[in-house]
């Protein structure tokens, strides 16, 4: 491809390539220049006068749209070589047909992923709630019991079967694939495995492997609880190596720090209780109202409402805790120095 | 703090409610919550607030417990199984859930408004 040069000001074609005439002929056809014409700001040119392609692509390049020409030449400022990959790049993913379908393809996805998760978590309720039906057949007696048994038992069957047709992947994802021959796992393994759990329950509570709802529950609860968990102890390391760093400090510097340490640690304490009494109070309050205007419905658009709570919960509790650590500390200090 | 200024008193005043506030969170937790969750673990019920890194479950047990279901304690809570944990407590869990919630509550109330009232620093 030729060396591509964009005008910065109005020049000649004479003051870019010399006064020879053959070179000036020849630059001139390969730009697609008249004599007298001017080189205008933006406008492409190129001083290879040999390349076949020369003229055909400074044709394309000049008529592009003064702006973008610009655009182009300024990238080509500042790029140099890596401008061309980039617009390759842009041209093939990005542009904007190609933009507007992703977004569609989204908002869809957004609404479809939600419906079919709730789809999931129904479906697997039906089988949770076939499979207990099954345990309690197996618990009564009376007459007709084989035939309820063995209609309970192909409840449970058809249940699974709707999971494994409708919800391969969702299934595949908490339940490993590896299991679904063997009799291991729990009762999404497979129906017999769900089954037999059911049938084998003996004891007054049916096994805990059967609420596969639940435990579903759980899944997603994994995210929330990993934040929670790793947050909530962060900022207890934090809070406690600070005040650890204040007490050494104090320590080097010859003061009194067994009253900096007690003070720290009423501080410590206080700020715990009143972070997390604050914390579950706006998050009670901000339930309740949630709740008032209908948004807390069980499904990933609760979970969502109910992390915003927790948020709030969690920032409000910072601040009171902050308060208390100085009310705290003002306490420990005043029974220090009475004493 | 006894100095007899407004600041000393209410120093000694909210050391008071904490002190009462811990008594009765501690024992809550010892008695109330380790017992039902001791229950739960043995009947195979899940155990619920696997969330918990830093031992605030506490308050949502008390307030499952203390509360009555309605708006400001949700049937469907996905943090704690309100139902589940009604079921196995008792009537001192419920006294002592109640206590927790209001001393806690009182507690809040004049950490955070001491500075409104008092000059403190």
């Amino acid at each position: 491809m030729p060396d591509i040069f964009f005008a910065q000001k109005p020049t000649s074609a004479s003051a870019l390539v010399g006064d020879d005439p053959a070179t000036l002929q020849a630059f001139l056809r390969s730009n697609g220049l008249t004599e007298r014409e001017m080189i205008q700001p933006g406008r492409a040119y190129s001083l290879e006068n040999d390349d076949v392609f020369t003229l055909s692509t400074l044709r394309r390049l000049n008529s592009l749209p003064m702006p973008e020409r610009m655009c182009l030449a300024r990238s080509a400022e500042t790029m140099g070589e890596e401008a061309h990959i980039l617009k390759v790049f842009f041209e093939t993913h990005l542009s904007p047909e190609k933009i507007q379908e992703i977004n569609g393809l989204v908002g869809a996805g957004a609404t479809a992923a939600f419906a079919r998760l709730n789809g999931f978590q129904q479906a697997l309720v039906k089988y949770q709630e076939a499979l207990l039906n099954l345990t309690r057949a197996h618990k009564s007696g009376g007459t007709g019991v084989g035939a309820r048994r063995i209609q309970a038992e192909n409840m449970a069957r058809s249940a699974y079967q709707t999971l494994q047709k409708a919800y391969q992947t969702e299934l595949n994802r908490i339940s490993p694939e590896a299991l679904r021959g063997k009799n291991r796992g729990n009762a999404l393994s497979n129906a017999d495995r769900g089954i037999l759990l059911a049938s084998r329950s003996s004891s007054a509570r049916p096994d805990a492997r059967l609420f596969v709802a639940d435990a579903t529950d759980a899944g997603r609860m994994g995210s929330l609880s990993r934040i929670l968990n790793n947050t909530g102890r962060l900022a207890i390391v934090a809070d406690a190596g600070l005040r650890a760093n204040k007490i050494h400090a104090t320590y080097e510097n010859g003061g009194d720090w067994l009253r900096e340490s007690s003070v720290q640690m009423t501080g410590f304490g206080f700020a715990g209780a009143a972070g997390g009494l604050t914390g579950k109070y706006t998050i009670l309050a901000g339930t309740a109202l949630a709740a008032k205007a209908g948004l807390l419905v069980a499904g990933p658009v609760g979970w969502a409402v109910l992390g915003v709570i927790v948020t709030v919960g969690v920032f409000a509790g910072l601040g009171a805790g902050s308060i208390a650590d100085k009310r705290g500390r003002n306490i420990a200090a005043g029974i220090w120095d009475r004493s | 703090m006894l100095d007899g200024t407004p600041e000393g008193w209410y120093y000694f005043v909210l050391l008071v409610v904490f002190a009462i506030m811990a008594v009765v969170w501690i024992g809550f937790a010892r008695f109330s919550m380790a017992r039902i969750e001791r229950q739960m673990k043995k009947d195979g019920v899940k155990r619920q607030s696997s969330w918990d890194g830093v031992g605030l479950r506490v308050l949502w047990y008390a307030s499952a417990i203390a509360f009555p279901v309605g708006i400001f304690n949700q049937a469907n809570d996905p943090l704690i199984d309100v139902p589940t944990v009604r079921r196995y407590s008792t009537r001192f869990d419920r006294y002592l859930g109640w206590a927790l919630m209001i001393s806690g509550l009182i507690f809040l109330a004049i950490v955070l408004l001491g500075g409104f009232f008092f000059n403190l620093d």
